[in-house]
This record gives structure tokens, C-alpha cells and sequence, in this order.
């Protein structure tokens, strides 16, 4: 899949396409309005990455004319200027998700996976992994159609690890994933391992949990060859 | 005292002084008036018998054989007239109110004498009028000015209060209008006030003047906030993506991944005191709505279902007990779960393994109140002054600090126009109480 990664910070703009092109995209990248303005208008991408603020204008007009000439592309908006009314315009002018800098590159990276679903319709709206069944929409896992009962922040846990699979994601990536949108400073906190430790109990009910592993020191890692 | 009243209560007592001084007054005036008049036709009378006297002769009114004295009365005792003859000069015409006994009644007459000569004698003269009929014309006339006056003081009165109330309305505009909305400079109506009254108009021009002042220093903050935002979450964002690529390289040896986690934490804790930073900013500069309407029960059961299993890791029971609901209107739904997210954050976080916390809800008769309660290590009274102080570290025993946590609970709650008490005792435990003015449910 084509990203249009539209950044100035190009510090930025490299590391978010190191990550993606080892997903498997293939990234560009524009570091003003003008030359964001010419490749989307060139070039057909599934997804434009989008600092709204850019030296040469405001990244929402790039929406709106995007948008105008009826390109196709999904839209993240990346912004730090954090301002709520940016969100809404965003949201509005038809962005698809709003991504609020400083991100986590596993969270962009299930972000766009999210919308890729939602724009393929339903065909892919559950994922299988060693027998157990996730259903996204229902947010249910199964196992040989008998239930496995999550909690919802074992749920979000689960379905961030099996997104993200074969990455070690830390504490603080998972954490931020569940608690993100609080603003509190428990940053330190164990409760990941928690989580963690109940929902292995749970799932080995059902099958074996060492696909679930944990790397010491840094994380959390779902292994599917 | 209000301005509108004390204007009143002046006219009013300026015209009631002006009424007793009429009421006063009145009555003399006119029973001089009447009195002038009186004597007037009592000369005329006394020209006219003098006239009679000398057409048809003394003879008329006085008979040799009587007593040389000539009276007359009307049947009602209205008038009198008598004649005699007298040694005595009286030097000029004498008026007097005299009490004189007729047939047995006592009336009070006013009364003309004088002496004239006819025929080479001299006669006395008396003119008498009763003033019983000028006394109760004179009373008659009292009362209907008395009347007339009470009835006019009353109009006025109530001209002057409406009067007073439709001068004054521009200055209540003023202040409903204006004044009351100096805490949102962005929805500020610069509209003028219409009154005509110049002391109003520059009153408003003032006002509108220093809301311009107050605007451009809110969009001046607003505009700050947004850079300085922009300046420090885009490094913050570079270093971050790096780290998380040179992790998920995994190429790191050992102890350099733990030192990338660590500088990922920190890089998390930069992240989160700037982001509370900006949070407060954002508050305190107005940027957030006040457009929900919550339930405050149902945000403690959404709260403690977020975090239920920061109480269960704990073995902390929370027990929620609401005797009264309070659905808060005009609010932030967000703000306000972030607040108490907050307190029952820290009720666990400084809780006791196998602690409690209580979230409760009731009404006092002037307040609703919401508070958190825990069993937790408590905090020295000393220290209570500070905890809401921004990063302020009390001093090194406290140095876990109440964080970053207190300072939002205590925006939020000032954007909200909430009050944040805390009781606390070390080692049993604190209580923080929100007190929420009861008005509030209803604005």
C-alpha cells in the first residue's frame, strides 16, 4: 500500500517511514504543502499522514482540496497543536482518524489497519490465531465456538498484541494504547502485567499460551509464524 | 442598598417633606385668605348700612323709647347688625373674632365695629359674620387639597420608580450582559448598550475597550498554547519513533534496550507534564465547551469500571453510594471524568493493600456533594496547602508527590466552579470533597 507521509519535521518523517516500509508499505514523503499538494495530486495513495501544521499552510485546506478532487485516499491527521477545534475540522473536512503527536508508531500503525478494514468492507472482520477466533466487530474471542470471556481491556490488550504481531510492544506502548486518552501520570505502574497474567489464565483454559510471550525487560510479543 | 432604591427612597422623602410643609401651610393660607375676604365684605356691608343711614335717618334702627340700641339678626345667625350710640371714638375701622351668646348659642363671629357720626351724634357700629361657615369651608378646602396632594404625591411617586427603573436599565444590561459574560472574551458581544444616558455609554465604551484588551491577551495565550505545543511535541515525537524503531530493530543488546525503555519513560514522563501543562492552559484559556450533561453517578460507575482492575491488583474494595442524584448541566463530559479519574486514581494509588474507597453522592440543604474517600496513607496537614500547587514538592518525604493529578482535578474543578476540599489524617486515610453549589443543577 502507498503512504504520502506530509511532515516537515523530517526527523520525524524518516523514522515513520523506517516503520512502515518494515510493514511492508511504500512510503513518500513531503515536507511542505506545495510538494504534498503535487505528489497527492500525481501520484494515488491509500493513505496520506498529515501534520496540519506545515511552513507553507494549514494541512486542512490539503484536506479539503484532496478531498475536493475526489481522491480516494484515507487521511490521518498528526498534529501536535492538540487544539480540539482541530480535531473536529479535521473530522469534518473527512480525515479518517486523528492521531494526536507525540504517537506510538504501533498505535499508527493499528490506526491504519482499522480503516483498511472499515474501507474493505467486513470480509476481514475477524482473525484467527491458534485456534481462537477474534471478532473485531463484536469484540468476542472464540475458541472452537465456545466463548473465551474477556474483559474489555483484556479485549483491547489481546487485539493490540494479535495486530501488532511479531512486535515486541512495551509496557508503556500497551498501556498507552488502553489508557491513552486519560491524562494521568501512572506511567510506572504494573498493571499491564496484571492484565497479562489474567488473560494467559484465561486463554490456556482453551489452548496453550506460549505464543504470548513475554520479553523480559521490554514487553509483551504475540509470535505468529 | 440598590441605586434604583436609594433614587426612590430620596424623591419619596423630598416630596414628603414638600407635602407636610403644604399641609401645614395650606390651612393658614387659606384661613387668611378667607378671613381677608371676610373683612372685606364686612366693609362693604358697613358702607352700605352707613349709606342706609344717612337715606333714610337714624330714626329707622333706633327708637327713643328702647334702649338706643339696634340689632338685627338673620334667622340662621348668620349675620348681625347693631347700632348704638356711643360717647367713645373709635379711631378707625377695628376687625376682631369674638365668641358672642345669642338666644343662648354660642357663636363665633367675625366682627367689624366702628363708629360713625349722624346728625351731629355718634353711633357704634358692628358688623358681625359668623365663621362657623368659613370654618367648615376652610376644613372642606383642607381636605380636598389634601387629597389632591396625596393622590399627585402617589403618581409621582410611582412615575419616579418607573421613571428611575427604565433610566437604570442600561446599567443592569451592562452588567447582565457584559460584565457577567467577562469570562468567555471569545463570545463576547461588543454590540453597544441603547441608552442615551452619556454616563452609561462611556461606561460601556469602557468596558468594551478593556474586553478588546482581554480578547487580544486570550488569543495571544491561545495562539501560545498552540505553538508552544507544536514546538515541544514534535521533538518529543521524533525521539520517541526513534527509540521505538531502534527497539523494534532488535539489534540492541541487552542493556542498551533497557536503556532505550528507560529513555522511553522518561520521554513518556516529558510527554505527560507537558500534555498537563497544556491541559491546564487550555482550561484556564477558555478553549474548553460546556455543553454535556452528566449524571454524576453514572460517571463514578463509568470511572471505576476504567480502572477496576488498578483495585483488584490492590485488593481494594470501592463502594459506591449515591443518596441523591445530581445530573449536572453545562459541563465537560471528558474534563469531568478526567477529574475523577483522578481522585480515585490516587485513592488507590495511596491506598493500603486490601484498602476501601468510598465514592459517594448526596445533598446538603445549599450544596451537592461528591466525594472520594480512601483508607490510604493520608497526608500531613501541613502538606494539604500544597498538594493542588502546581509540581510543587513539598518537601523530600513526599516524594511521590500527589503528582501531576491534583493540579487538573483542581482546574477542572475551577473551570466548573466546583470547590475541592480534602480532610485528611496520616495513616487513616482522606476524603476529597467536591462541593457543587445546588444552582448549578439547574444552569
Amino acid at each position: 500500500m502507498n503512504v504520502l507521509i506530509v511532515e516537515d519535521e523530517q526527523n520525524l518523517s524518516r523514522e515513520i517511514g523506517i516503520f512502515l516500509a518494515k510493514e511492508n508499505y511504500s512510503c513518500d514523503i513531503a515536507s511542505n504543502k506545495q510538494e504534498a499538494s503535487e505528489k497527492i495530486f500525481v501520484n494515488n495513495y491509500d493513505f496520506i499522514l498529515l501534520d496540519l501544521g506545515l511552513p507553507d499552510g494549514d494541512g486542512l485546506s490539503l484536506l479539503e482540496e484532496a478531498k475536493n478532487a475526489d481522491k480516494e485516499a484515507s487521511f490521518i491527521i498528526l498534529t501536535a497543536r492538540g487544539a480540539t477545534n482541530d480535531k473536529i475540522a479535521g473530522l469534518n473536512l473527512g480525515a479518517d482518524d486523528y492521531l494526536a503527536k507525540p504517537f506510538s508508531l504501533p498505535e499508527l500503525h493499528s490506526r491504519m489497519q482499522a480503516i483498511t478494514r472499515r474501507r474493505h468492507g467486513l470480509k476481514k472482520n475477524s482473525i484467527l490465531f491458534f485456534g481462537f477466533t477474534m471478532d473485531i466487530p463484536n469484540r468476542s474471542v472464540t475458541f472452537a465456538d465456545k466463548e473465551v470471556t474477556l474483559t474489555k481491556k483484556e479485549f483491547d490488550i489481546l487485539h493490540y498484541l494479535v495486530l501488532n504481531k511479531n512486535r515486541v510492544l512495551t509496557r508503556l506502548q500497551l498501556t498507552e494504547h488502553i489508557w491513552g486518552n486519560i491524562l494521568e501520570d501512572d506511567y510506572d505502574s504494573n498493571y499491564m502485567d496484571v492484565h497479562i497474567k489474567n488473560l494467559r489464565k484465561k486463554l490456556s483454559a482453551f489452548a496453550e499460551t506460549d505464543w504470548l510471550e513475554t520479553v523480559r525487560g521490554i514487553g509483551y510479543k504475540v509470535s505468529i509464524k | 442598598m440598590k441605586l434604583r432604591t436609594k433614587l426612590s427612597l430620596y424623591s419619596t422623602l423630598s416630596k414628603l417633606l414638600v407635602l407636610v410643609a403644604f399641609i401645614i401651610i395650606v390651612p393658614i393660607i387659606i384661613s387668611m385668605v378667607s378671613t381677608q375676604h371676610t373683612d372685606n365684605r364686612l366693609q362693604n356691608m358697613k358702607d352700605k348700612v352707613v349709606r342706609l343711614v344717612n337715606k333714610v335717618g337714624i330714626k329707622e334702627f333706633l327708637q327713643e323709647e328702647q334702649d338706643s340700641i339696634f340689632a338685627s339678626y338673620n334667622i340662621l345667625k348668620e349675620e348681625y347688625i347693631s347700632i348704638e350710640a356711643t360717647e367713645q371714638v373709635m379711631p378707625s375701622v377695628h376687625f376682631e373674632t369674638t365668641e358672642r351668646i345669642i338666644e343662648g348659642e354660642t357663636v363665633e363671629y367675625r366682627v367689624l365695629s366702628v363708629t360713625f357720626i349722624h346728625a351731629g351724634h355718634l353711633y357704634l357700629l358692628e358688623i358681625g359674620k359668623s365663621i362657623a361657615v368659613v370654618k367648615e369651608l376652610n376644613s372642606v378646602l383642607q381636605r380636598v387639597a389634601f387629597f389632591v396632594l396625596i393622590i399627585s404625591f402617589a403618581i409621582t411617586i410611582l412615575l419616579n420608580v418607573g421613571y428611575s427603573n427604565y433610566l437604570l436599565r442600561p446599567f443592569h444590561q451592562i452588567i447582565e450582559k457584559k460584565l457577567k459574560a467577562v469570562d468567555n472574551p471569545e463570545k463576547f458581544n461588543f454590540e453597544n448598550i441603547p441608552t442615551t444616558t452619556a454616563d452609561f455609554v462611556y461606561l460601556d465604551q469602557t468596558i468594551n475597550e478593556m474586553m478588546h484588551k482581554i480578547k487580544d491577551a486570550f488569543s495571544r495565550e491561545k495562539q501560545f498554547i498552540s505553538n508552544v505545543s507544536h514546538e515541544l511535541m514534535t521533538p518529543i515525537s521524533v525521539l520517541q519513533t526513534r527509540f521505538e524503531n531502534m527497539l523494534s530493530e532488535g539489534r540492541l543488546d541487552e542493556e542498551n534496550t533497557s536503556r532505550i525503555i528507560d529513555s522511553l519513560k522518561t520521554l513518556n514522563r516529558l510527554k505527560k507534564v507537558t500534555n498537563t501543562l497544556l491541559l491546564i492552559s487550555r482550561i484556564e484559556n477558555e478553549q474548553y465547551l460546556k455543553h454535556d450533561q452528566v449524571n454524576l453517578k453514572d460517571l463514578a460507575v463509568e470511572v471505576v469500571a476504567e480502572i477496576e482492575e488498578r483495585f483488584t491488583g490492590k485488593n481494594i474494595t470501592a463502594k459506591i453510594e449515591f443518596t441523591d442524584q445530581l445530573v449536572l448541566e453545562h459541563c465537560n463530559r471528558d474534563l469531568l471524568f478526567t477529574l475523577l479519574f483522578n481522585l480515585v486514581n490516587n485513592a488507590i494509588k495511596y491506598n493500603v493493600e486490601g484498602g476501601k474507597i468510598w465514592i459517594r453522592g448526596y445533598k446538603t440543604p445549599e450544596n451537592y456533594i461528591l466525594e472520594v474517600e480512601d483508607t490510604g496513607i493520608g497526608i500531613a496537614t501541613e502538606n494539604i496547602a500544597h498538594i493542588f500547587s502546581r509540581f510543587e514538592r513539598v518537601n523530600a518525604s513526599f516524594t511521590d508527590g500527589y503528582g501531576l493529578g491534583l493540579p487538573i482535578v483542581r482546574t477542572i474543578a475551577d473551570f466548573h466552579q466546583i470547590v475541592v476540599v480534602v480532610q485528611s489524617e496520616l495513616e487513616k486515610g482522606s476524603v476529597f470533597r467536591l462541593i457543587i453549589k445546588n444552582d448549578k443543577e439547574n444552569r
